[in-house]
């Protein structure tokens, strides 16, 4: 016998990654002006620096542009080269990471990720998700989502604005 | 006794790791993949396939019985116990087998490695067989049963790769001629240091040559190498049209070797371009490994450290195709290393295996790997310092060296390394004599998340009876202890050389290296290093601080 046999669409993991990653692209930028410790990673990324969070080989993705003075902004841009680049292996991995089951420094021990780029850009990134994650998340689920969880000063502040933003339009790149 | 232990390949294990299958093809380039099964498997190979996303949209073609493959086949997925078939040596574009068990009993029985890949998936393997095939295979491989006692932990998702050949013994250069000849190598590129070829190990290994080789010498490669000096060997290698590369040397030797693999292989004349984890394609040309110290695994690893001297970093490359085709383990070759470079390179093989037991990676393959490193460390490295002439000391450590490797670059390192790389960049000082004094400090800090990973250790370290006989709260610090006394043991045996704290790391004009006020620096570059995302626990610069502090 042979068949030909095409791999299942998985459209709800599609959809809910997705929007995890629209609501990441809302709250990431708010919280690089908000929260003095996205902040003090968010630094490192020089201006025009170009960040992408996506799913191998086509799933969705986001993508994210930096001032160079610590304010990150999604990029709405034409599609270009990112200089990190950190994708998922796969779709289900992905659901895996934003089900918060796995904490995004133990996929990228699995050997989940792939990351191109310079190293403590990557770093950066990787503390600015989980700082993100502690501001939107209840505890418990935080604390599945990162490695350690460390209260953040003004978290209910943060949290309000977070949310908030995430009613509100993207603020655009200056960039 | 020449020993040898093959390639296991690439093993992916744990939940949702036949999805994964998907990238790792497209990484080696197969855009058109067949699936094999046995008649009557083929509603849960449907199954397994459908999970399967591929670069190319054409989907898998799926045979089962005896039909032939199509010719174009480049990827060949084998599904439950179903052998290699007969034709697929013809498949002229065949890049890759990957084996996926359907069961547990398509894991037993297996005498070799049968994929590039294997595939063990949580949906139709229990992690009680996977535990069993890391021990079978372990076993298979270097030929001795692991002592670890405990049941094995099998995590949630894994993988691990060991594609080099090693071949270890006391007169082993002489395989070479062979690999080479097999390999169809005649015009190789030798890389190598002056200290080696004034010690005259560089004409040891010419003489093992085929008399045929028309072979080309670079030796210049300095103890902290640096991505310049690989693009300079980049355009020689073009140049003088060499087929193959030969590293004999340390870690500075071999990293530098398998960045000019990366630069070869991908065509690129900037290799900073290529850094990250899991995105380099293969990479064709051929390199062979022969290690002169016990220490760096390098010989092993997927991993290529190149320093980048103009940003005071180090940069860090991951993929299992940076691992050499065949590394020599000669233990002849490290006969006249001085008493203290034996000493701090088998500190930097503790380390690597003390991290890889305890940090986020870790998985049943690098636990046994690890385990049997610091089982031979315990036994043979102050041994080693104190006998340099004996060579089953010598021969023992290279391969705790190489095992500490292939446990390491698969569930990578910690804080440790960290601060070490650190250390490195911004002081000079050597890394097998940070990881000796940092070792202790960076367990003490970690202890709280890995408190029964590090207690296992006492078996090794000192026996099974301590472990049964301590209270539990006691067995961690006690194998911490085990530690600062190895050091403080081999700073005797190297007549004060060897370091326990790093103050005592001293430069060629007696120095110290590391100097208090250059701890900002060392903190803000340790922030940077890949391995911090595998420790354990969290930390930040106050904790790079303190622990600095506290070691110095």
């Amino acid at each position: 016998m042979t068949v030909r046999i095409k791999p299942s669409a998985m459209r709800f993991k599609r959809l809910y990654i997705r929007i995890l990653l629209m609501v990441l692209g809302k709250a990431i930028p708010t919280a690089s002006r908000l929260s003095a410790a996205v902040r003090t990673e968010s630094r490192s990324f020089p201006r025009g620096c170009r960040i992408l969070l996506g799913v191998w080989p086509s799933g969705p993705d986001l993508r994210l542009v930096s001032d160079g003075e610590g304010g990150l902004y999604r990029d709405t841009g034409p599609k270009s080269e990112a200089d990190l680049a950190i994708r998922l292996k796969s779709l289900e991995a992905a659901f895996r990471l934003f089900t918060f089951r796995e904490s995004t420094a133990g996929s990228e021990a699995a050997g989940r990720l792939a990351a191109a780029g310079e190293l403590p850009l990557l770093l950066s990134f990787i503390r600015i998700i989980d700082a993100v994650e502690i501001i939107l998340l209840p505890k418990p689920l935080a604390k599945l989502a990162v490695k350690e969880w460390t209260r953040p000063v003004g978290l209910s502040g943060l949290r309000a604005s977070l949310y908030l933003s995430l009613a509100l339009p993207a603020k655009r790149s200056p960039v | 006794v020449t020993r040898r232990i093959p390639p296991l390949g690439t093993v992916i294990g744990g939940t949702a790791a036949v999805e994964q299958l998907g990238y790792e093809l497209g990484l080696r380039g197969v855009c058109s993949p067949a699936a094999l099964c046995r008649v009557g498997d083929e509603r849960r190979a449907r199954g397994i396939l459908k999970r399967l996303h591929c670069e190319s949209s054409k989907g898998i073609i799926l045979l089962s019985g005896r039909e032939e493959l199509p010719p174009e086949t480049d990827g060949l997925i084998l599904l439950g116990g179903v052998g290699l078939p007969s034709g697929a040596q013809d498949l002229k574009r065949l890049r890759t087998t990957v084996r996926i068990p359907l069961e547990a009993s398509d894991l037993s029985g297996t005498s070799a490695p049968a994929a590039e890949i294997t595939v063990i998936d949580r949906s139709r393997i229990a992690d009680k067989s996977t535990a069993e095939f890391a021990r079978s295979t372990f076993a298979l491989l270097t030929g001795e049963e692991s002592n670890y006692p405990f049941p094995l932990r099998v995590p949630a998702a894994f993988s691990f790769s060991a594609d080099t050949a090693l071949v270890l013994g006391d007169e082993v250069l002489s395989e070479l001629a062979g690999i080479l000849r097999h390999d169809g190598v005649t015009a190789p590129f030798l890389i190598t240091d002056r200290g080696l070829r004034d010690a005259g190990l560089l004409e040891k290994l010419i003489e093992a040559l085929p008399a045929e080789t028309d072979l080309q010498i670079c030796d210049e490669v300095p103890p902290d190498s640096d991505y310049r000096l690989v693009m300079r060997l980049a355009e020689r290698f073009r140049g003088q049209k060499r087929d193959a590369i030969i590293a004999l040397g340390g870690g500075s030797v071999l990293d530098t070797a398998k960045g000019l693999m990366l630069s070869l292989g991908t065509g690129s004349d900037l290799i900073l371009e290529w850094e990250g984890s899991n995105i380099l394609p293969r990479l064709e040309v051929p390199f062979y490994a022969i290690p002169t110290t016990a220490g760096t695994g390098s010989e092993s690893t997927r991993v290529a450290v190149i320093s980048d001297h103009e940003r005071h970093r180090k940069r860090l490359f991951v993929s299992p195709f940076l691992q050499p085709r065949a590394a020599l383990l000669d233990s002849g070759l490290s006969a006249s290393l001085p008493p203290y470079l034996t000493s701090i390179t088998g500190m930097d093989a503790l380390a690597h295996a003390m991290e890889a037991f305890t940090c986020l990676g870790k998985n049943p393959f690098s636990d046994l790997a690890a385990w049997r490193a610091v089982e031979l460390i315990s036994v043979h490295l102050k041994q080693a310092v104190l006998e340099p002439r004996e060579s089953r000391h010598r021969l023992a450590m290279a391969l705790a060296s190489t095992l500490a490797g292939q446990a390491f670059s698969n569930s990578m390192v910690g804080m440790v390394h960290s601060i070490g790389h650190a250390l490195g960049s911004v002081c000079g000082a050597p890394h097998g004599a940070c990881m000796a004094v940092l070792l202790p400090h960076v367990l003490h800090f970690n202890l709280d998340f890995i408190a029964e990973n590090v207690s296992e250790l006492l078996v090794p370290l000192k026996d099974r009876e301590s472990y049964d006989t301590t209270i539990e709260s006691l067995r961690a610090p006690g194998v911490i202890s085990i530690v600062r006394g190895l050091n403080h043991a081999l700073r005797e045996a190297t007549g004060g050389r060897h370091p326990t704290r790093l103050r005592e790391i001293l430069g060629s004009d007696g120095d110290p290296l590391v100097r208090k006020e250059a701890f900002g620096d060392i903190t803000s570059t340790a922030l940077g290093d890949g391995s911090m995302i595998y420790n354990p626990r969290e930390f930040g610069a106050g904790d790079i601080l303190a622990i600095l502090e506290e070691s110095y």
